[in-house]
């Protein structure tokens, strides 16, 4: 199993919000033990889905800063790591076939952290909510994530996240600048 | 900028700081308190005004993190990070503010203005910079968040 919780990225404006969507299918192996007779998608894979998508956010968020100054949009992109998970709840289970839409939202953001409130809904119901913070290294150093995975992350991280954006919609802080390939 | 003026200048985030504690310290200390407790998962009443957050509530980096995010909520200021190591150093060169990690006296005589709920005898020579979170109890957050209250109030 590859652990790519998001499908893909429907919306994300950046220092705001994001939107995702994940449609766990019965093939998943975790259904075999989660459980026999009754699959349920585990909570703690709604909170990672939640944690891939707030990262997601804060890297467009950190690089959106980084462009209004000079010379900024050529700054490496942060790679935020999942740091504190607080109040989650998971309020039904989340069953196979179903279409779990996440939205996450900025609450704030420093110079090496990020806080955001996510909540995944299921038809418009709430499955699940969370608030997370994640950690990034400003300029991309190398206190969090080791120096010699670095780039390789990086690397990967920039093409998992070209899929999952392919055909959002990004903005506003996109839409009023000259649309980038 | 010569050393003077960059005394003067924590001169400043000090006035700015008592000048807010004057009138608001117990009010902060204990929204500060209760910050520290929740972060930790500690009583309010463990969390007192002079313990070391990091040797005696066992609180580390991460904490802080998650602190400062609660504090600039909880008061609906700005925080920089790093905010009293880099007001620490201020305007001072790495070689003006350590050698080998070991603060300068020029380092040391910063901290005594700017953490002046710090007994000074705590900031002895020998003092290295990474020691200095070893110091911050809840009255050192409480006086960064009036510091940050000053600050706005003033407009700078």
């Amino acid at each position: 199993m590859r652990f790519l919780l998001i499908d893909r990225i429907l919306e994300l404006v950046p220092g705001q919000y994001a939107i995702g969507v994940k449609h766990p299918a019965m093939s998943e192996d975790y259904f075999a033990d989660h459980f026999p007779g009754f699959p349920v998608v585990p909570g703690v894979l709604l909170v990672e889905a939640m944690a891939q998508l707030s990262g997601r956010l804060i890297t467009y968020s950190v690089a959106a800063e980084a462009a209004k100054r000079p010379g900024g949009e050529s700054e490496a992109k942060v790679l935020p790591v999942l740091l504190t998970v607080n109040n989650a709840k998971f309020r039904r289970f989340v069953r196979p076939g179903d279409s779990v839409l996440i939205r996450s939202e900025l609450l704030a953001l420093s110079e090496d952290a990020g806080r955001c409130k996510a909540v995944a809904t299921v038809n418009d119901v709430t499955v699940a909510s969370a608030e997370l913070m994640l950690g990034f290294e400003a300029g991309g150093g190398s206190t969090i994530i080791p120096p010699e995975a670095r780039a390789r992350i990086a690397s990967w991280a920039e093409e998992v996240n070209r899929a999952l954006l392919t055909g959002a919609r990004v903005g506003p802080a996109r839409a009023d600048v000259k649309e980038q390939t | 900028m010569s050393q003077v003026n960059s005394l003067e200048e924590i001169q400043q985030i000090r006035q700015s700081a008592d000048r807010v504690l004057a009138t608001r310290h117990a009010e902060i200390l204990t929204t500060t308190r209760a910050a520290i407790a929740e972060v930790l998962g500690r009583e309010e009443e463990e969390v007192t005004p002079h313990a070391s957050l990091m040797t005696d509530l066992n609180a580390e980096s991460l904490d802080f993190l998650d602190l400062l995010f609660r504090l600039e909520s909880a008061f609906n200021i700005k925080i920089p990070r790093g905010g009293i190591q880099r007001a620490t150093q201020g305007s001072l060169t790495d070689a003006e503010f350590q050698q080998n990690g070991i603060l300068t006296e020029a380092a040391l005589q910063r901290l005594r203005v700017l953490m002046p709920e710090v007994d000074p005898a705590r900031f002895k020579p020998g003092l290295t910079a990474r020691e200095i979170p070893l110091l911050f109890t809840p009255e050192t957050f409480a006086r960064l968040v009036a510091w940050r209250i000053g600050e706005s109030e003033t407009g700078s």
